[in-house]
């Protein structure tokens, strides 16, 4: 029997709650204590055996001896039977599995194919962690049925195994299912289904905190097979011009400390570069600050680098952009919200730091507004309704946010009628396109409680819905949460929450700021300072081209006229041109992938055991798996779950049990055989 | 023969049930009512005997001993009629009764004691309706009390005094009880043995001949309770014998099927014993009436001279 249970005390236990039960723990341990009252009440019944006093013996003088014997064998039956009922219960609480050689399927059912999944995040650069990759995915590999896919920020199928190469990119396992579902949409599925191989280091910091991320998405039978191993490594977090000065983050994500020499420099020019020795503790960070000239309305793209020769070079350098765009100006058209709703918003948006709101109480907007948010207006004046309406219409944006006097009002001042509240509990948000910028952030403890319903019209993008769970996406108890509408040149997101407590946590988790600030990004069409490598990034403007450090064009003008995001794999500094306008945009590896501690054995054996009670018989037996804590990482075993089993098993001794039991209340001569020869 | 308990004294006495009878209280007062009962419905038939006391005239048949004819009655009548008087049937009763721990087992009333007791009080006054001359004789492991018989009133309720005292205990030795019986009783007489015979059936028969063999005439009563016809033991029981302290453990399965014939093989070798010594052997069930056992007796007093 394999699991952490054997060695460590700890084993999966139901992976879909999200609950581990544990050999140690309290109710497995109640069950076992259990195990002490069919003792007691056995003791108990040989000790108040029954005696009944009559006449004579004379005439059933014969029975005494096999009697006796029967009895207590009855007696010692039905009490193991009972001990091992309990035992079984308890012991399937605990969820066992059974490590099998792989390869030991019946060769009558349909073999799954794989589905090798590649990590080509960041930290599978490191040459021998690839090297090894590429070797266990080569040898899963089996000619004509075998699909490889590269995952990185995106998923990609690969044709042939050797012309993959990594990313910089980050890999979050949170979303993988339910990616792996959309690339298999593409693939016609087998016979015996898909059985996914993932080969990967297995960062800590790319599994979800929340276990229950992973159980979205079919589920198939899964096999885990971890490569590379835990190695120190030291980064520059982040960098920022403030002021007359650049700051930056140095962290330690080593086992041990280390004097590191950090150097900052004008972005491709080597020579003038400052440089400052810093004693960075394992596992701490430090900030070191370079002070730098005043550059008025020039761009200087500062470049903060790290001397540090470690596993990972590309997380070594960061990128400060000098004189950014400024913040754009918001006009706030809150004719009616109450003062709470206000305080929230206005809070998010000084926090955010991407706005500066303009709070209008008429149709007379500032000629310069970027982008405009219209909260909870109820019925807004006609003037300012006609505003809003041809301010729209000119290619402005504008983000609606829903509320009380919205609904009591029936419709929103543009984008349709609302048709009423749902209320349906607590609800969490789910972003239906990951891709959008407006999703970008974590959601996860955001729950809404209330929305209302627009009536949709063609052309309307759902781009977050208020869902009741996984398990129940895509049914009527999901609803909406924001909207995205073309309106004439310009665009509105539609919030269908309110800022309200009663409504919803949103207001009060920092998704809020992170919504809000993303939504004035993409309203105003700022060009982004700074964006992650692989991370999708809002197109500025209706027409746009952007060049790398070396001048090579990486976003050609019609690709950006299609799309309004782009991904950019690659670390630089890179050259935004709109029309009119020049800026710059710093693209930084994420620095999560710079920790390279892999997750714990506990988890990945969790996560691999969902793969056990995945679809698909025929896998199951066939599903080869890796035990993470185990010492060759690349022996091939599956885990097969004992608890169905065991519960079948208990089931059937309660059976025989409940037989054996009451055997003496009919007619049986079942075990005569015990006490042949008397009469 | 079950009727409801709540039938009058009187007409209906012979149909008493035990339960009610168990409700009466006074010994005498239940041997009466179950005697009148079982007379109204026994027709005992009056038998002429040589007594002084006159009985009856019937006709003159030829072969009669002329020294019977009234002739005062040929002179007034012109009819030769012989004259009829009152036998007398006078004998001894002895009753056997059986007081062991046995007798006093089961949770159901009467035990077998009770019941006994009954039947033995339901005899003595039987008797002494008759001017028989009755006994008691109450035994277990030894002889505890013998009353010879006697007629009269006092013996009567010295008798009913004795058999409501008796208290279940010990074991039974039938050969020292019947061979005491035997020592005391000269004279030819009736002995009824009352017991629930947890004995060997060639003990037992050896016991009747000794009595039978002195021209005593003997009736068995063997009496066992619903309990012991039909035992409804668990599956597993541990029993024990109430006189010996022996345990042993059955198993409700093997005695369903092999009590019921063992109880008739011991019954069958009582009966064949009793008929081999002459006696008369007849099976009380406690939670029957009493009547059928008195009428066995009547009817096998009946043939007594």
């Amino acid at each position: 029997m394999y699991g952490r249970a054997a060695s460590l005390g700890g084993i999966a236990g139901r992976p879909q709650s999200g609950r581990v039960v544990s050999f140690l723990a309290i109710a497995f341990l109640a069950g076992l204590a259990a195990l002490a009252v069919p003792l007691w009440l056995h003791r108990m019944n040989e000790r108040a055996a029954a005696e009944t006093t009559i006449s004579s013996l004379m005439l059933m003088r014969e029975t005494e001896e096999p009697v006796r014997t029967r009895r207590t064998l009855a007696h010692r039956v039905l009490l193991a039977l009972r001990l091992a009922f309990l035992a079984l219960i308890a012991l399937a609480f605990a969820q066992p599995v059974l490590e099998t050689a792989a390869g030991s399927g019946d060769d009558d059912r349909a073999v799954p194919a794989k589905l090798i999944v590649l990590d080509g995040s960041l930290s599978m650069r490191r040459a021998e962690v690839w090297a090894e990759a590429l070797a266990t995915a080569g040898s899963l590999l089996e000619s004509g049925t075998s699909r490889v896919v590269l995952a990185g920020s995106r998923l990609a199928l690969v044709s042939e195994l050797e012309a993959a190469t990594p990313s910089w990119a980050r890999l979050d396992f949170a979303g993988l299912p339910n990616r792996l579902d959309a690339v298999l949409a593409t693939l016609p599925e087998p016979p015996g289904g898909w059985h996914i191989h993932i080969v990967s280091d297995f960062q800590a910091s790319a599994v979800p905190d929340r276990f229950n991320a992973l159980v979205e998405g079919t589920l198939w039978p899964l096999a885990l097979h971890r490569v590379g191993a835990a190695e120190d490594n030291w980064a520059v977090e982040a960098a920022i011009v403030d002021g007359d000065r650049v700051a930056a983050t140095v962290a330690s994500y080593a086992a041990r400390g280390r004097n590191l020499a950090v150097a900052l420099g004008r972005a491709g020019d080597d020579a003038e570069r400052q440089r400052i020795d810093v004693s960075v503790s394992a596992g701490t960070r430090r900030n070191v600050t370079f002070p730098i000239p005043a550059a008025g309305r020039e761009r200087v793209a500062w470049e903060v680098a790290l001397d540090a020769s470690d596993a990972v070079p590309e997380d070594d350098v960061a990128w400060a952009i000098q004189g950014a765009v400024d913040a754009a100006a918001v006009v706030l058209v809150a004719p009616n919200a109450d003062a709470a709703a206000l305080r929230f918003l206005t809070a998010a948006l000084e926090a955010s730091g991407v706005a500066n709101p303009i709070r209008v109480e008429d149709a007379a907007w500032p000629r310069s507004a970027s982008a405009a948010i219209v909260l909870d207006p109820g019925q807004l004046p006609t003037a300012t309704k006609r505003r809003l309406e041809r301010y729209l219409a000119n290619g402005g944006g504008a983000l609606l946010i829903a509320g009380e006097r919205s609904q009591r009002h029936g419709a929103l001042p543009v984008g349709g009628a609302l048709t009423g509240s749902v209320v349906a509990g607590a609800r969490r948000v789910v972003a239906v396109d990951d891709s959008h910028p407006i999703a970008r952030g974590s959601w996860e403890d955001v729950s809404i409680r209330r929305t209302v319903a627009l009536a949709a019209s063609p052309g309307d993008t759902i781009l977050a819905l208020a869902a009741t769970g996984a398990e129940a996406r895509g049914v009527q108890a999901d609803a909406p949460l924001l909207v995205e509408k073309r309106l004439g040149k310009g665009r509105a997101l539609i919030l269908l929450t309110a800022l309200d407590r009663e409504w919803g946590s949103l207001v009060l988790q920092p998704a809020f700021v992170g919504l809000v600030g993303n939504a004035v990004d993409y309203l105003a069409r700022n060009p982004t300072p700074s964006a992650k490598a692989g991370e999708a990034v809002a197109i500025p403007a209706a027409s746009v081209q952007i060049f790398d450090a070396q001048g090579q064009r990486v976003l050609a003008l019609d690709e950006t006229t299609r799309r309004p995001v782009v991904r950019i794999d690659r670390p630089g500094v890179y050259t935004v041109r709109t029309p009119g306008r020049v800026s710059s945009m710093a693209v930084h590896v994420d620095t999560r992938e710079s920790n390279l501690q892999p997750a714990s054995a506990d988890f990945l054996s969790r996560w691999q055991a969902l793969g056990a009670g995945a679809r698909g018989k025929a896998a199951l037996a066939e599903q080869a798996a890796v035990p993470p804590a185990a010492a060759d990482a690349n022996a091939e075993t599956s885990l097969l779950p004992l608890a169905p089993w065991l519960l079948a098993l208990a089931a059937a001794l309660l059976l025989v049990e409940s037989v054996a039991a009451n055997l003496g209340r009919f007619d049986f001569r079942l075990l005569s055989f015990l006490g042949a020869g008397r009469g | 023969m079950n009727v409801p308990a709540a039938a009058p004294l009187g007409q209906q006495t012979r149909l008493l049930s035990p339960a009610l009878l168990a409700q009466l209280g006074s010994l005498e007062l239940i041997a009466r009512a179950v005697v009148d009962g079982t007379l109204h419905g026994a027709h005992l038939a009056d038998r002429p005997g040589f007594s002084q006391e006159f009985a009856e005239y019937r006709d003159y048949v030829p072969g009669d001993d002329l020294r019977f004819v009234d002739w005062n009655a040929y002179a007034r009548a012109d009819r030769l009629l012989l004259k009829r008087f009152e036998g007398e049937t006078n004998t001894r009763l002895l009753v056997l009764m059986d007081q062991s721990a046995s007798m006093g087992v089961g949770d159901a009333e009467p035990t077998k004691l009770r019941y006994g007791a009954w039947l033995a009080a339901a005899l003595v006054h039987i008797a002494a309706r008759q001017h028989d001359a009755a006994g008691l004789l109450t035994f277990d492991e030894e002889v505890r009390t013998y009353l010879p018989p006697g007629p009269g009133r006092s013996q009567q309720q010295a008798l009913y005094h004795q058999l409501d005292a008796m208290k279940p205990s010990g074991g039974s030795d039938w050969t020292e009880a019947f061979a005491y019986a035997a020592r005391r009783m000269a004279k030819r007489g009736v002995v009824a043995a009352i017991s629930d015979f947890y004995c060997d059936a060639a003990d037992f028969g050896r016991s009747l001949r000794m009595l039978g063999s002195r021209g005593h005439d003997v009736i068995a009563f063997h009496l066992l309770d619903l309990g012991e016809r039909c035992p409804q033991f668990g599956r597993n029981t541990t029993l024990r014998d109430i006189e010996t302290g022996r345990v042993v453990e059955v198993d409700a399965h093997e005695l369903r099927a092999a009590y019921p014939r063992r109880l008739a093989s011991h019954e069958e070798a009582l009966r064949r014993q009793a008929s081999a010594a002459g006696a008369h052997y007849v099976r009380m069930d406690t939670d029957e009436p009493l009547d059928g056992a008195l009428v066995r007796y009547l009817r096998f007093r009946g043939r007594r001279p």
